[in-house]
């Protein structure tokens, strides 16, 4: 789940959350005796004639608007499972006698094994997005916090994302690297 | 014309004895058609990039002789069948049809098929050639 | 045998046609796994190839390494290579070199061909 997954996961929770709430207090609220008495039904005759007036067409309109909300509903459903690390092989060439293909978890692991070969990374861990080429790779990288941060982006950029452009062919490869600061560890404070 | 071919062989000595003049000299096997197959899976051996006879993938190219079976060879009426391991040292349909030349006597007017079921590599970069499932 | 008098009469040489040479009497059948062993040798043999292992990648994988069919063989191998190398060029020449060494050694046709790199050696040099 990404960024965007999450917060279109927060705005559609609250709107839905909103509506629920403003009904239950107007169910609420004509229970204790608002809006005139409990005891008449809701669906009066001013409702029945609003429906019997407009004709067919109002039918119609009421089973688009359901569809539409059925499909927006179905749509964040899908969302959700929508991932943000594929584990499909990439696609490098495709001929009339078979395909190429390297497996993204290969791209990744290489990857990681890249960043986690500087001094101030801690432990490195990737991803791929989306099986098209070039892929775009996600990084989790946690750093020593005493080391300079400047030299932790020199490797990156420098070492592991050249390697990458390199094996991948294009000058031109998205990556996002989500780095975390933490002390190390005991024993690795102990060796030095 | 299917008929043909099995009469004289069935027919044993006439047949085989005639045959046996032609080859019988270098193989050092002795006379009657249980003999063929073993004839056939000497001169096969004896080829240029054959390392050995074997009998396909699931043993059924052989020849059962009373008391021993010759691997790799397979003679009916119409055709002989020989698998080989072959080494790498030629083109395999080189080798083939050397198999086929070899045993072409012996064989007369059946077809020869040979099977190539394996090969032998001697230096092998490959650290992890696995068997079929 | 009785019928071996009457075969003997069809059998005069003189009233066939002459026997093909003995070198197209028949056919030549070269199993899958000869094409396996000689395709992995050869995808071996290009430089930044670390290892290669018969079969497909891990999900997906076709029921066998290689199938011949008559003339043609298809082909699936997975292969290890040095990171950081070309992965395009690479299974480029992989492929080339796999058909090429297919065809010359057994005279198949190597009509489809899957290349999977599953993997990269620690070679960072």
């Amino acid at each position: 789940m990404n960024r965007k997954t999450s917060r279109g996961n927060r705005w559609g929770l609250a709107l839905i959350g909103s509506v629920l709430f403003v009904l239950g207090g107007l169910v609420a609220a004509r229970g204790l005796g608002g809006f005139g008495s409990a005891q008449t039904p809701i669906v009066d005759g001013g409702v029945r004639q609003f429906f019997a007036g407009s004709g067919p067409a109002i039918w119609w309109v009421v089973a688009i608007v359901a569809i539409v909300v059925a499909l927006l509903a179905l749509r964040w459903l899908l969302v959700q499972t929508r991932r943000e690390v594929t584990h499909r092989p990439i696609r490098l060439e495709r001929s009339p006698t078979g395909f190429s293909e390297v497996s993204a978890d290969g791209v990744a692991d290489a990857v990681a094994a890249d960043v986690a070969s500087s001094p101030a990374v801690l432990s490195a861990d990737a991803g791929v997005a989306d099986s098209h080429y070039p892929p775009e790779v996600r990084l989790r990288v946690v750093a020593d916090e005493r080391a300079p941060i400047g030299e932790l982006r020199w490797h990156l950029s420098a070492i592991a994302l050249q390697h990458l452009r390199d094996a991948l062919n294009s000058d031109h490869v998205h990556a996002v690297a989500r780095v975390s600061l933490e002390p190390p560890p005991a024993s690795h404070r102990m060796v030095h | 014309m299917t008929d043909t071919g099995p009469a004289p062989r069935s027919g044993a000595s006439p047949g085989t004895g005639t045959r046996q003049a032609g080859s019988g000299a270098d193989d050092g096997l002795g006379t009657g058609p249980e003999n063929e197959a073993l004839a056939i899976a000497e001169r096969a051996r004896s080829c240029d990039g054959v390392a050995a006879l074997s009998s396909g993938p699931f043993g059924t190219v052989a020849t059962y002789l009373p008391g021993r079976r010759v691997a790799g060879v397979s003679v009916n009426d119409r055709t002989v069948e020989i698998a080989i391991v072959a080494t790498m040292d030629r083109p395999l349909p080189e080798t083939a049809d050397e198999v086929r030349r070899a045993v072409s006597d012996l064989a007369g007017e059946r077809r020869v098929d040979v099977r190539i079921a394996d090969i032998r590599i001697d230096d092998i970069r490959v650290d992890d050639i696995v068997e079929g499932p | 045998m009785t019928a071996a008098t009457g075969a003997g009469t069809f059998a005069v040489p003189g009233q066939r046609p002459a026997p093909p040479p003995p070198e197209v009497r028949g056919r030549t059948r070269i199993a899958d796994q000869v094409v396996t062993k000689i395709a992995c040798c050869a995808a071996g043999e290009v430089p930044e190839v670390l290892r290669v292992r018969p079969g497909g990648g891990t999900w997906r994988s076709p029921s066998s390494d290689a199938e011949v069919h008559g003339e043609q063989a298809a082909v699936y191998l997975s292969v290890s290579v040095a990171y950081p190398s070309p992965l395009r060029e690479v299974a480029a020449r992989v492929r080339q070199h796999v058909i090429a060494r297919v065809a010359a050694q057994t005279g198949l046709d190597v009509t489809h061909l899957d290349v999977t790199i599953t993997d990269f050696g620690g070679d960072l040099s």
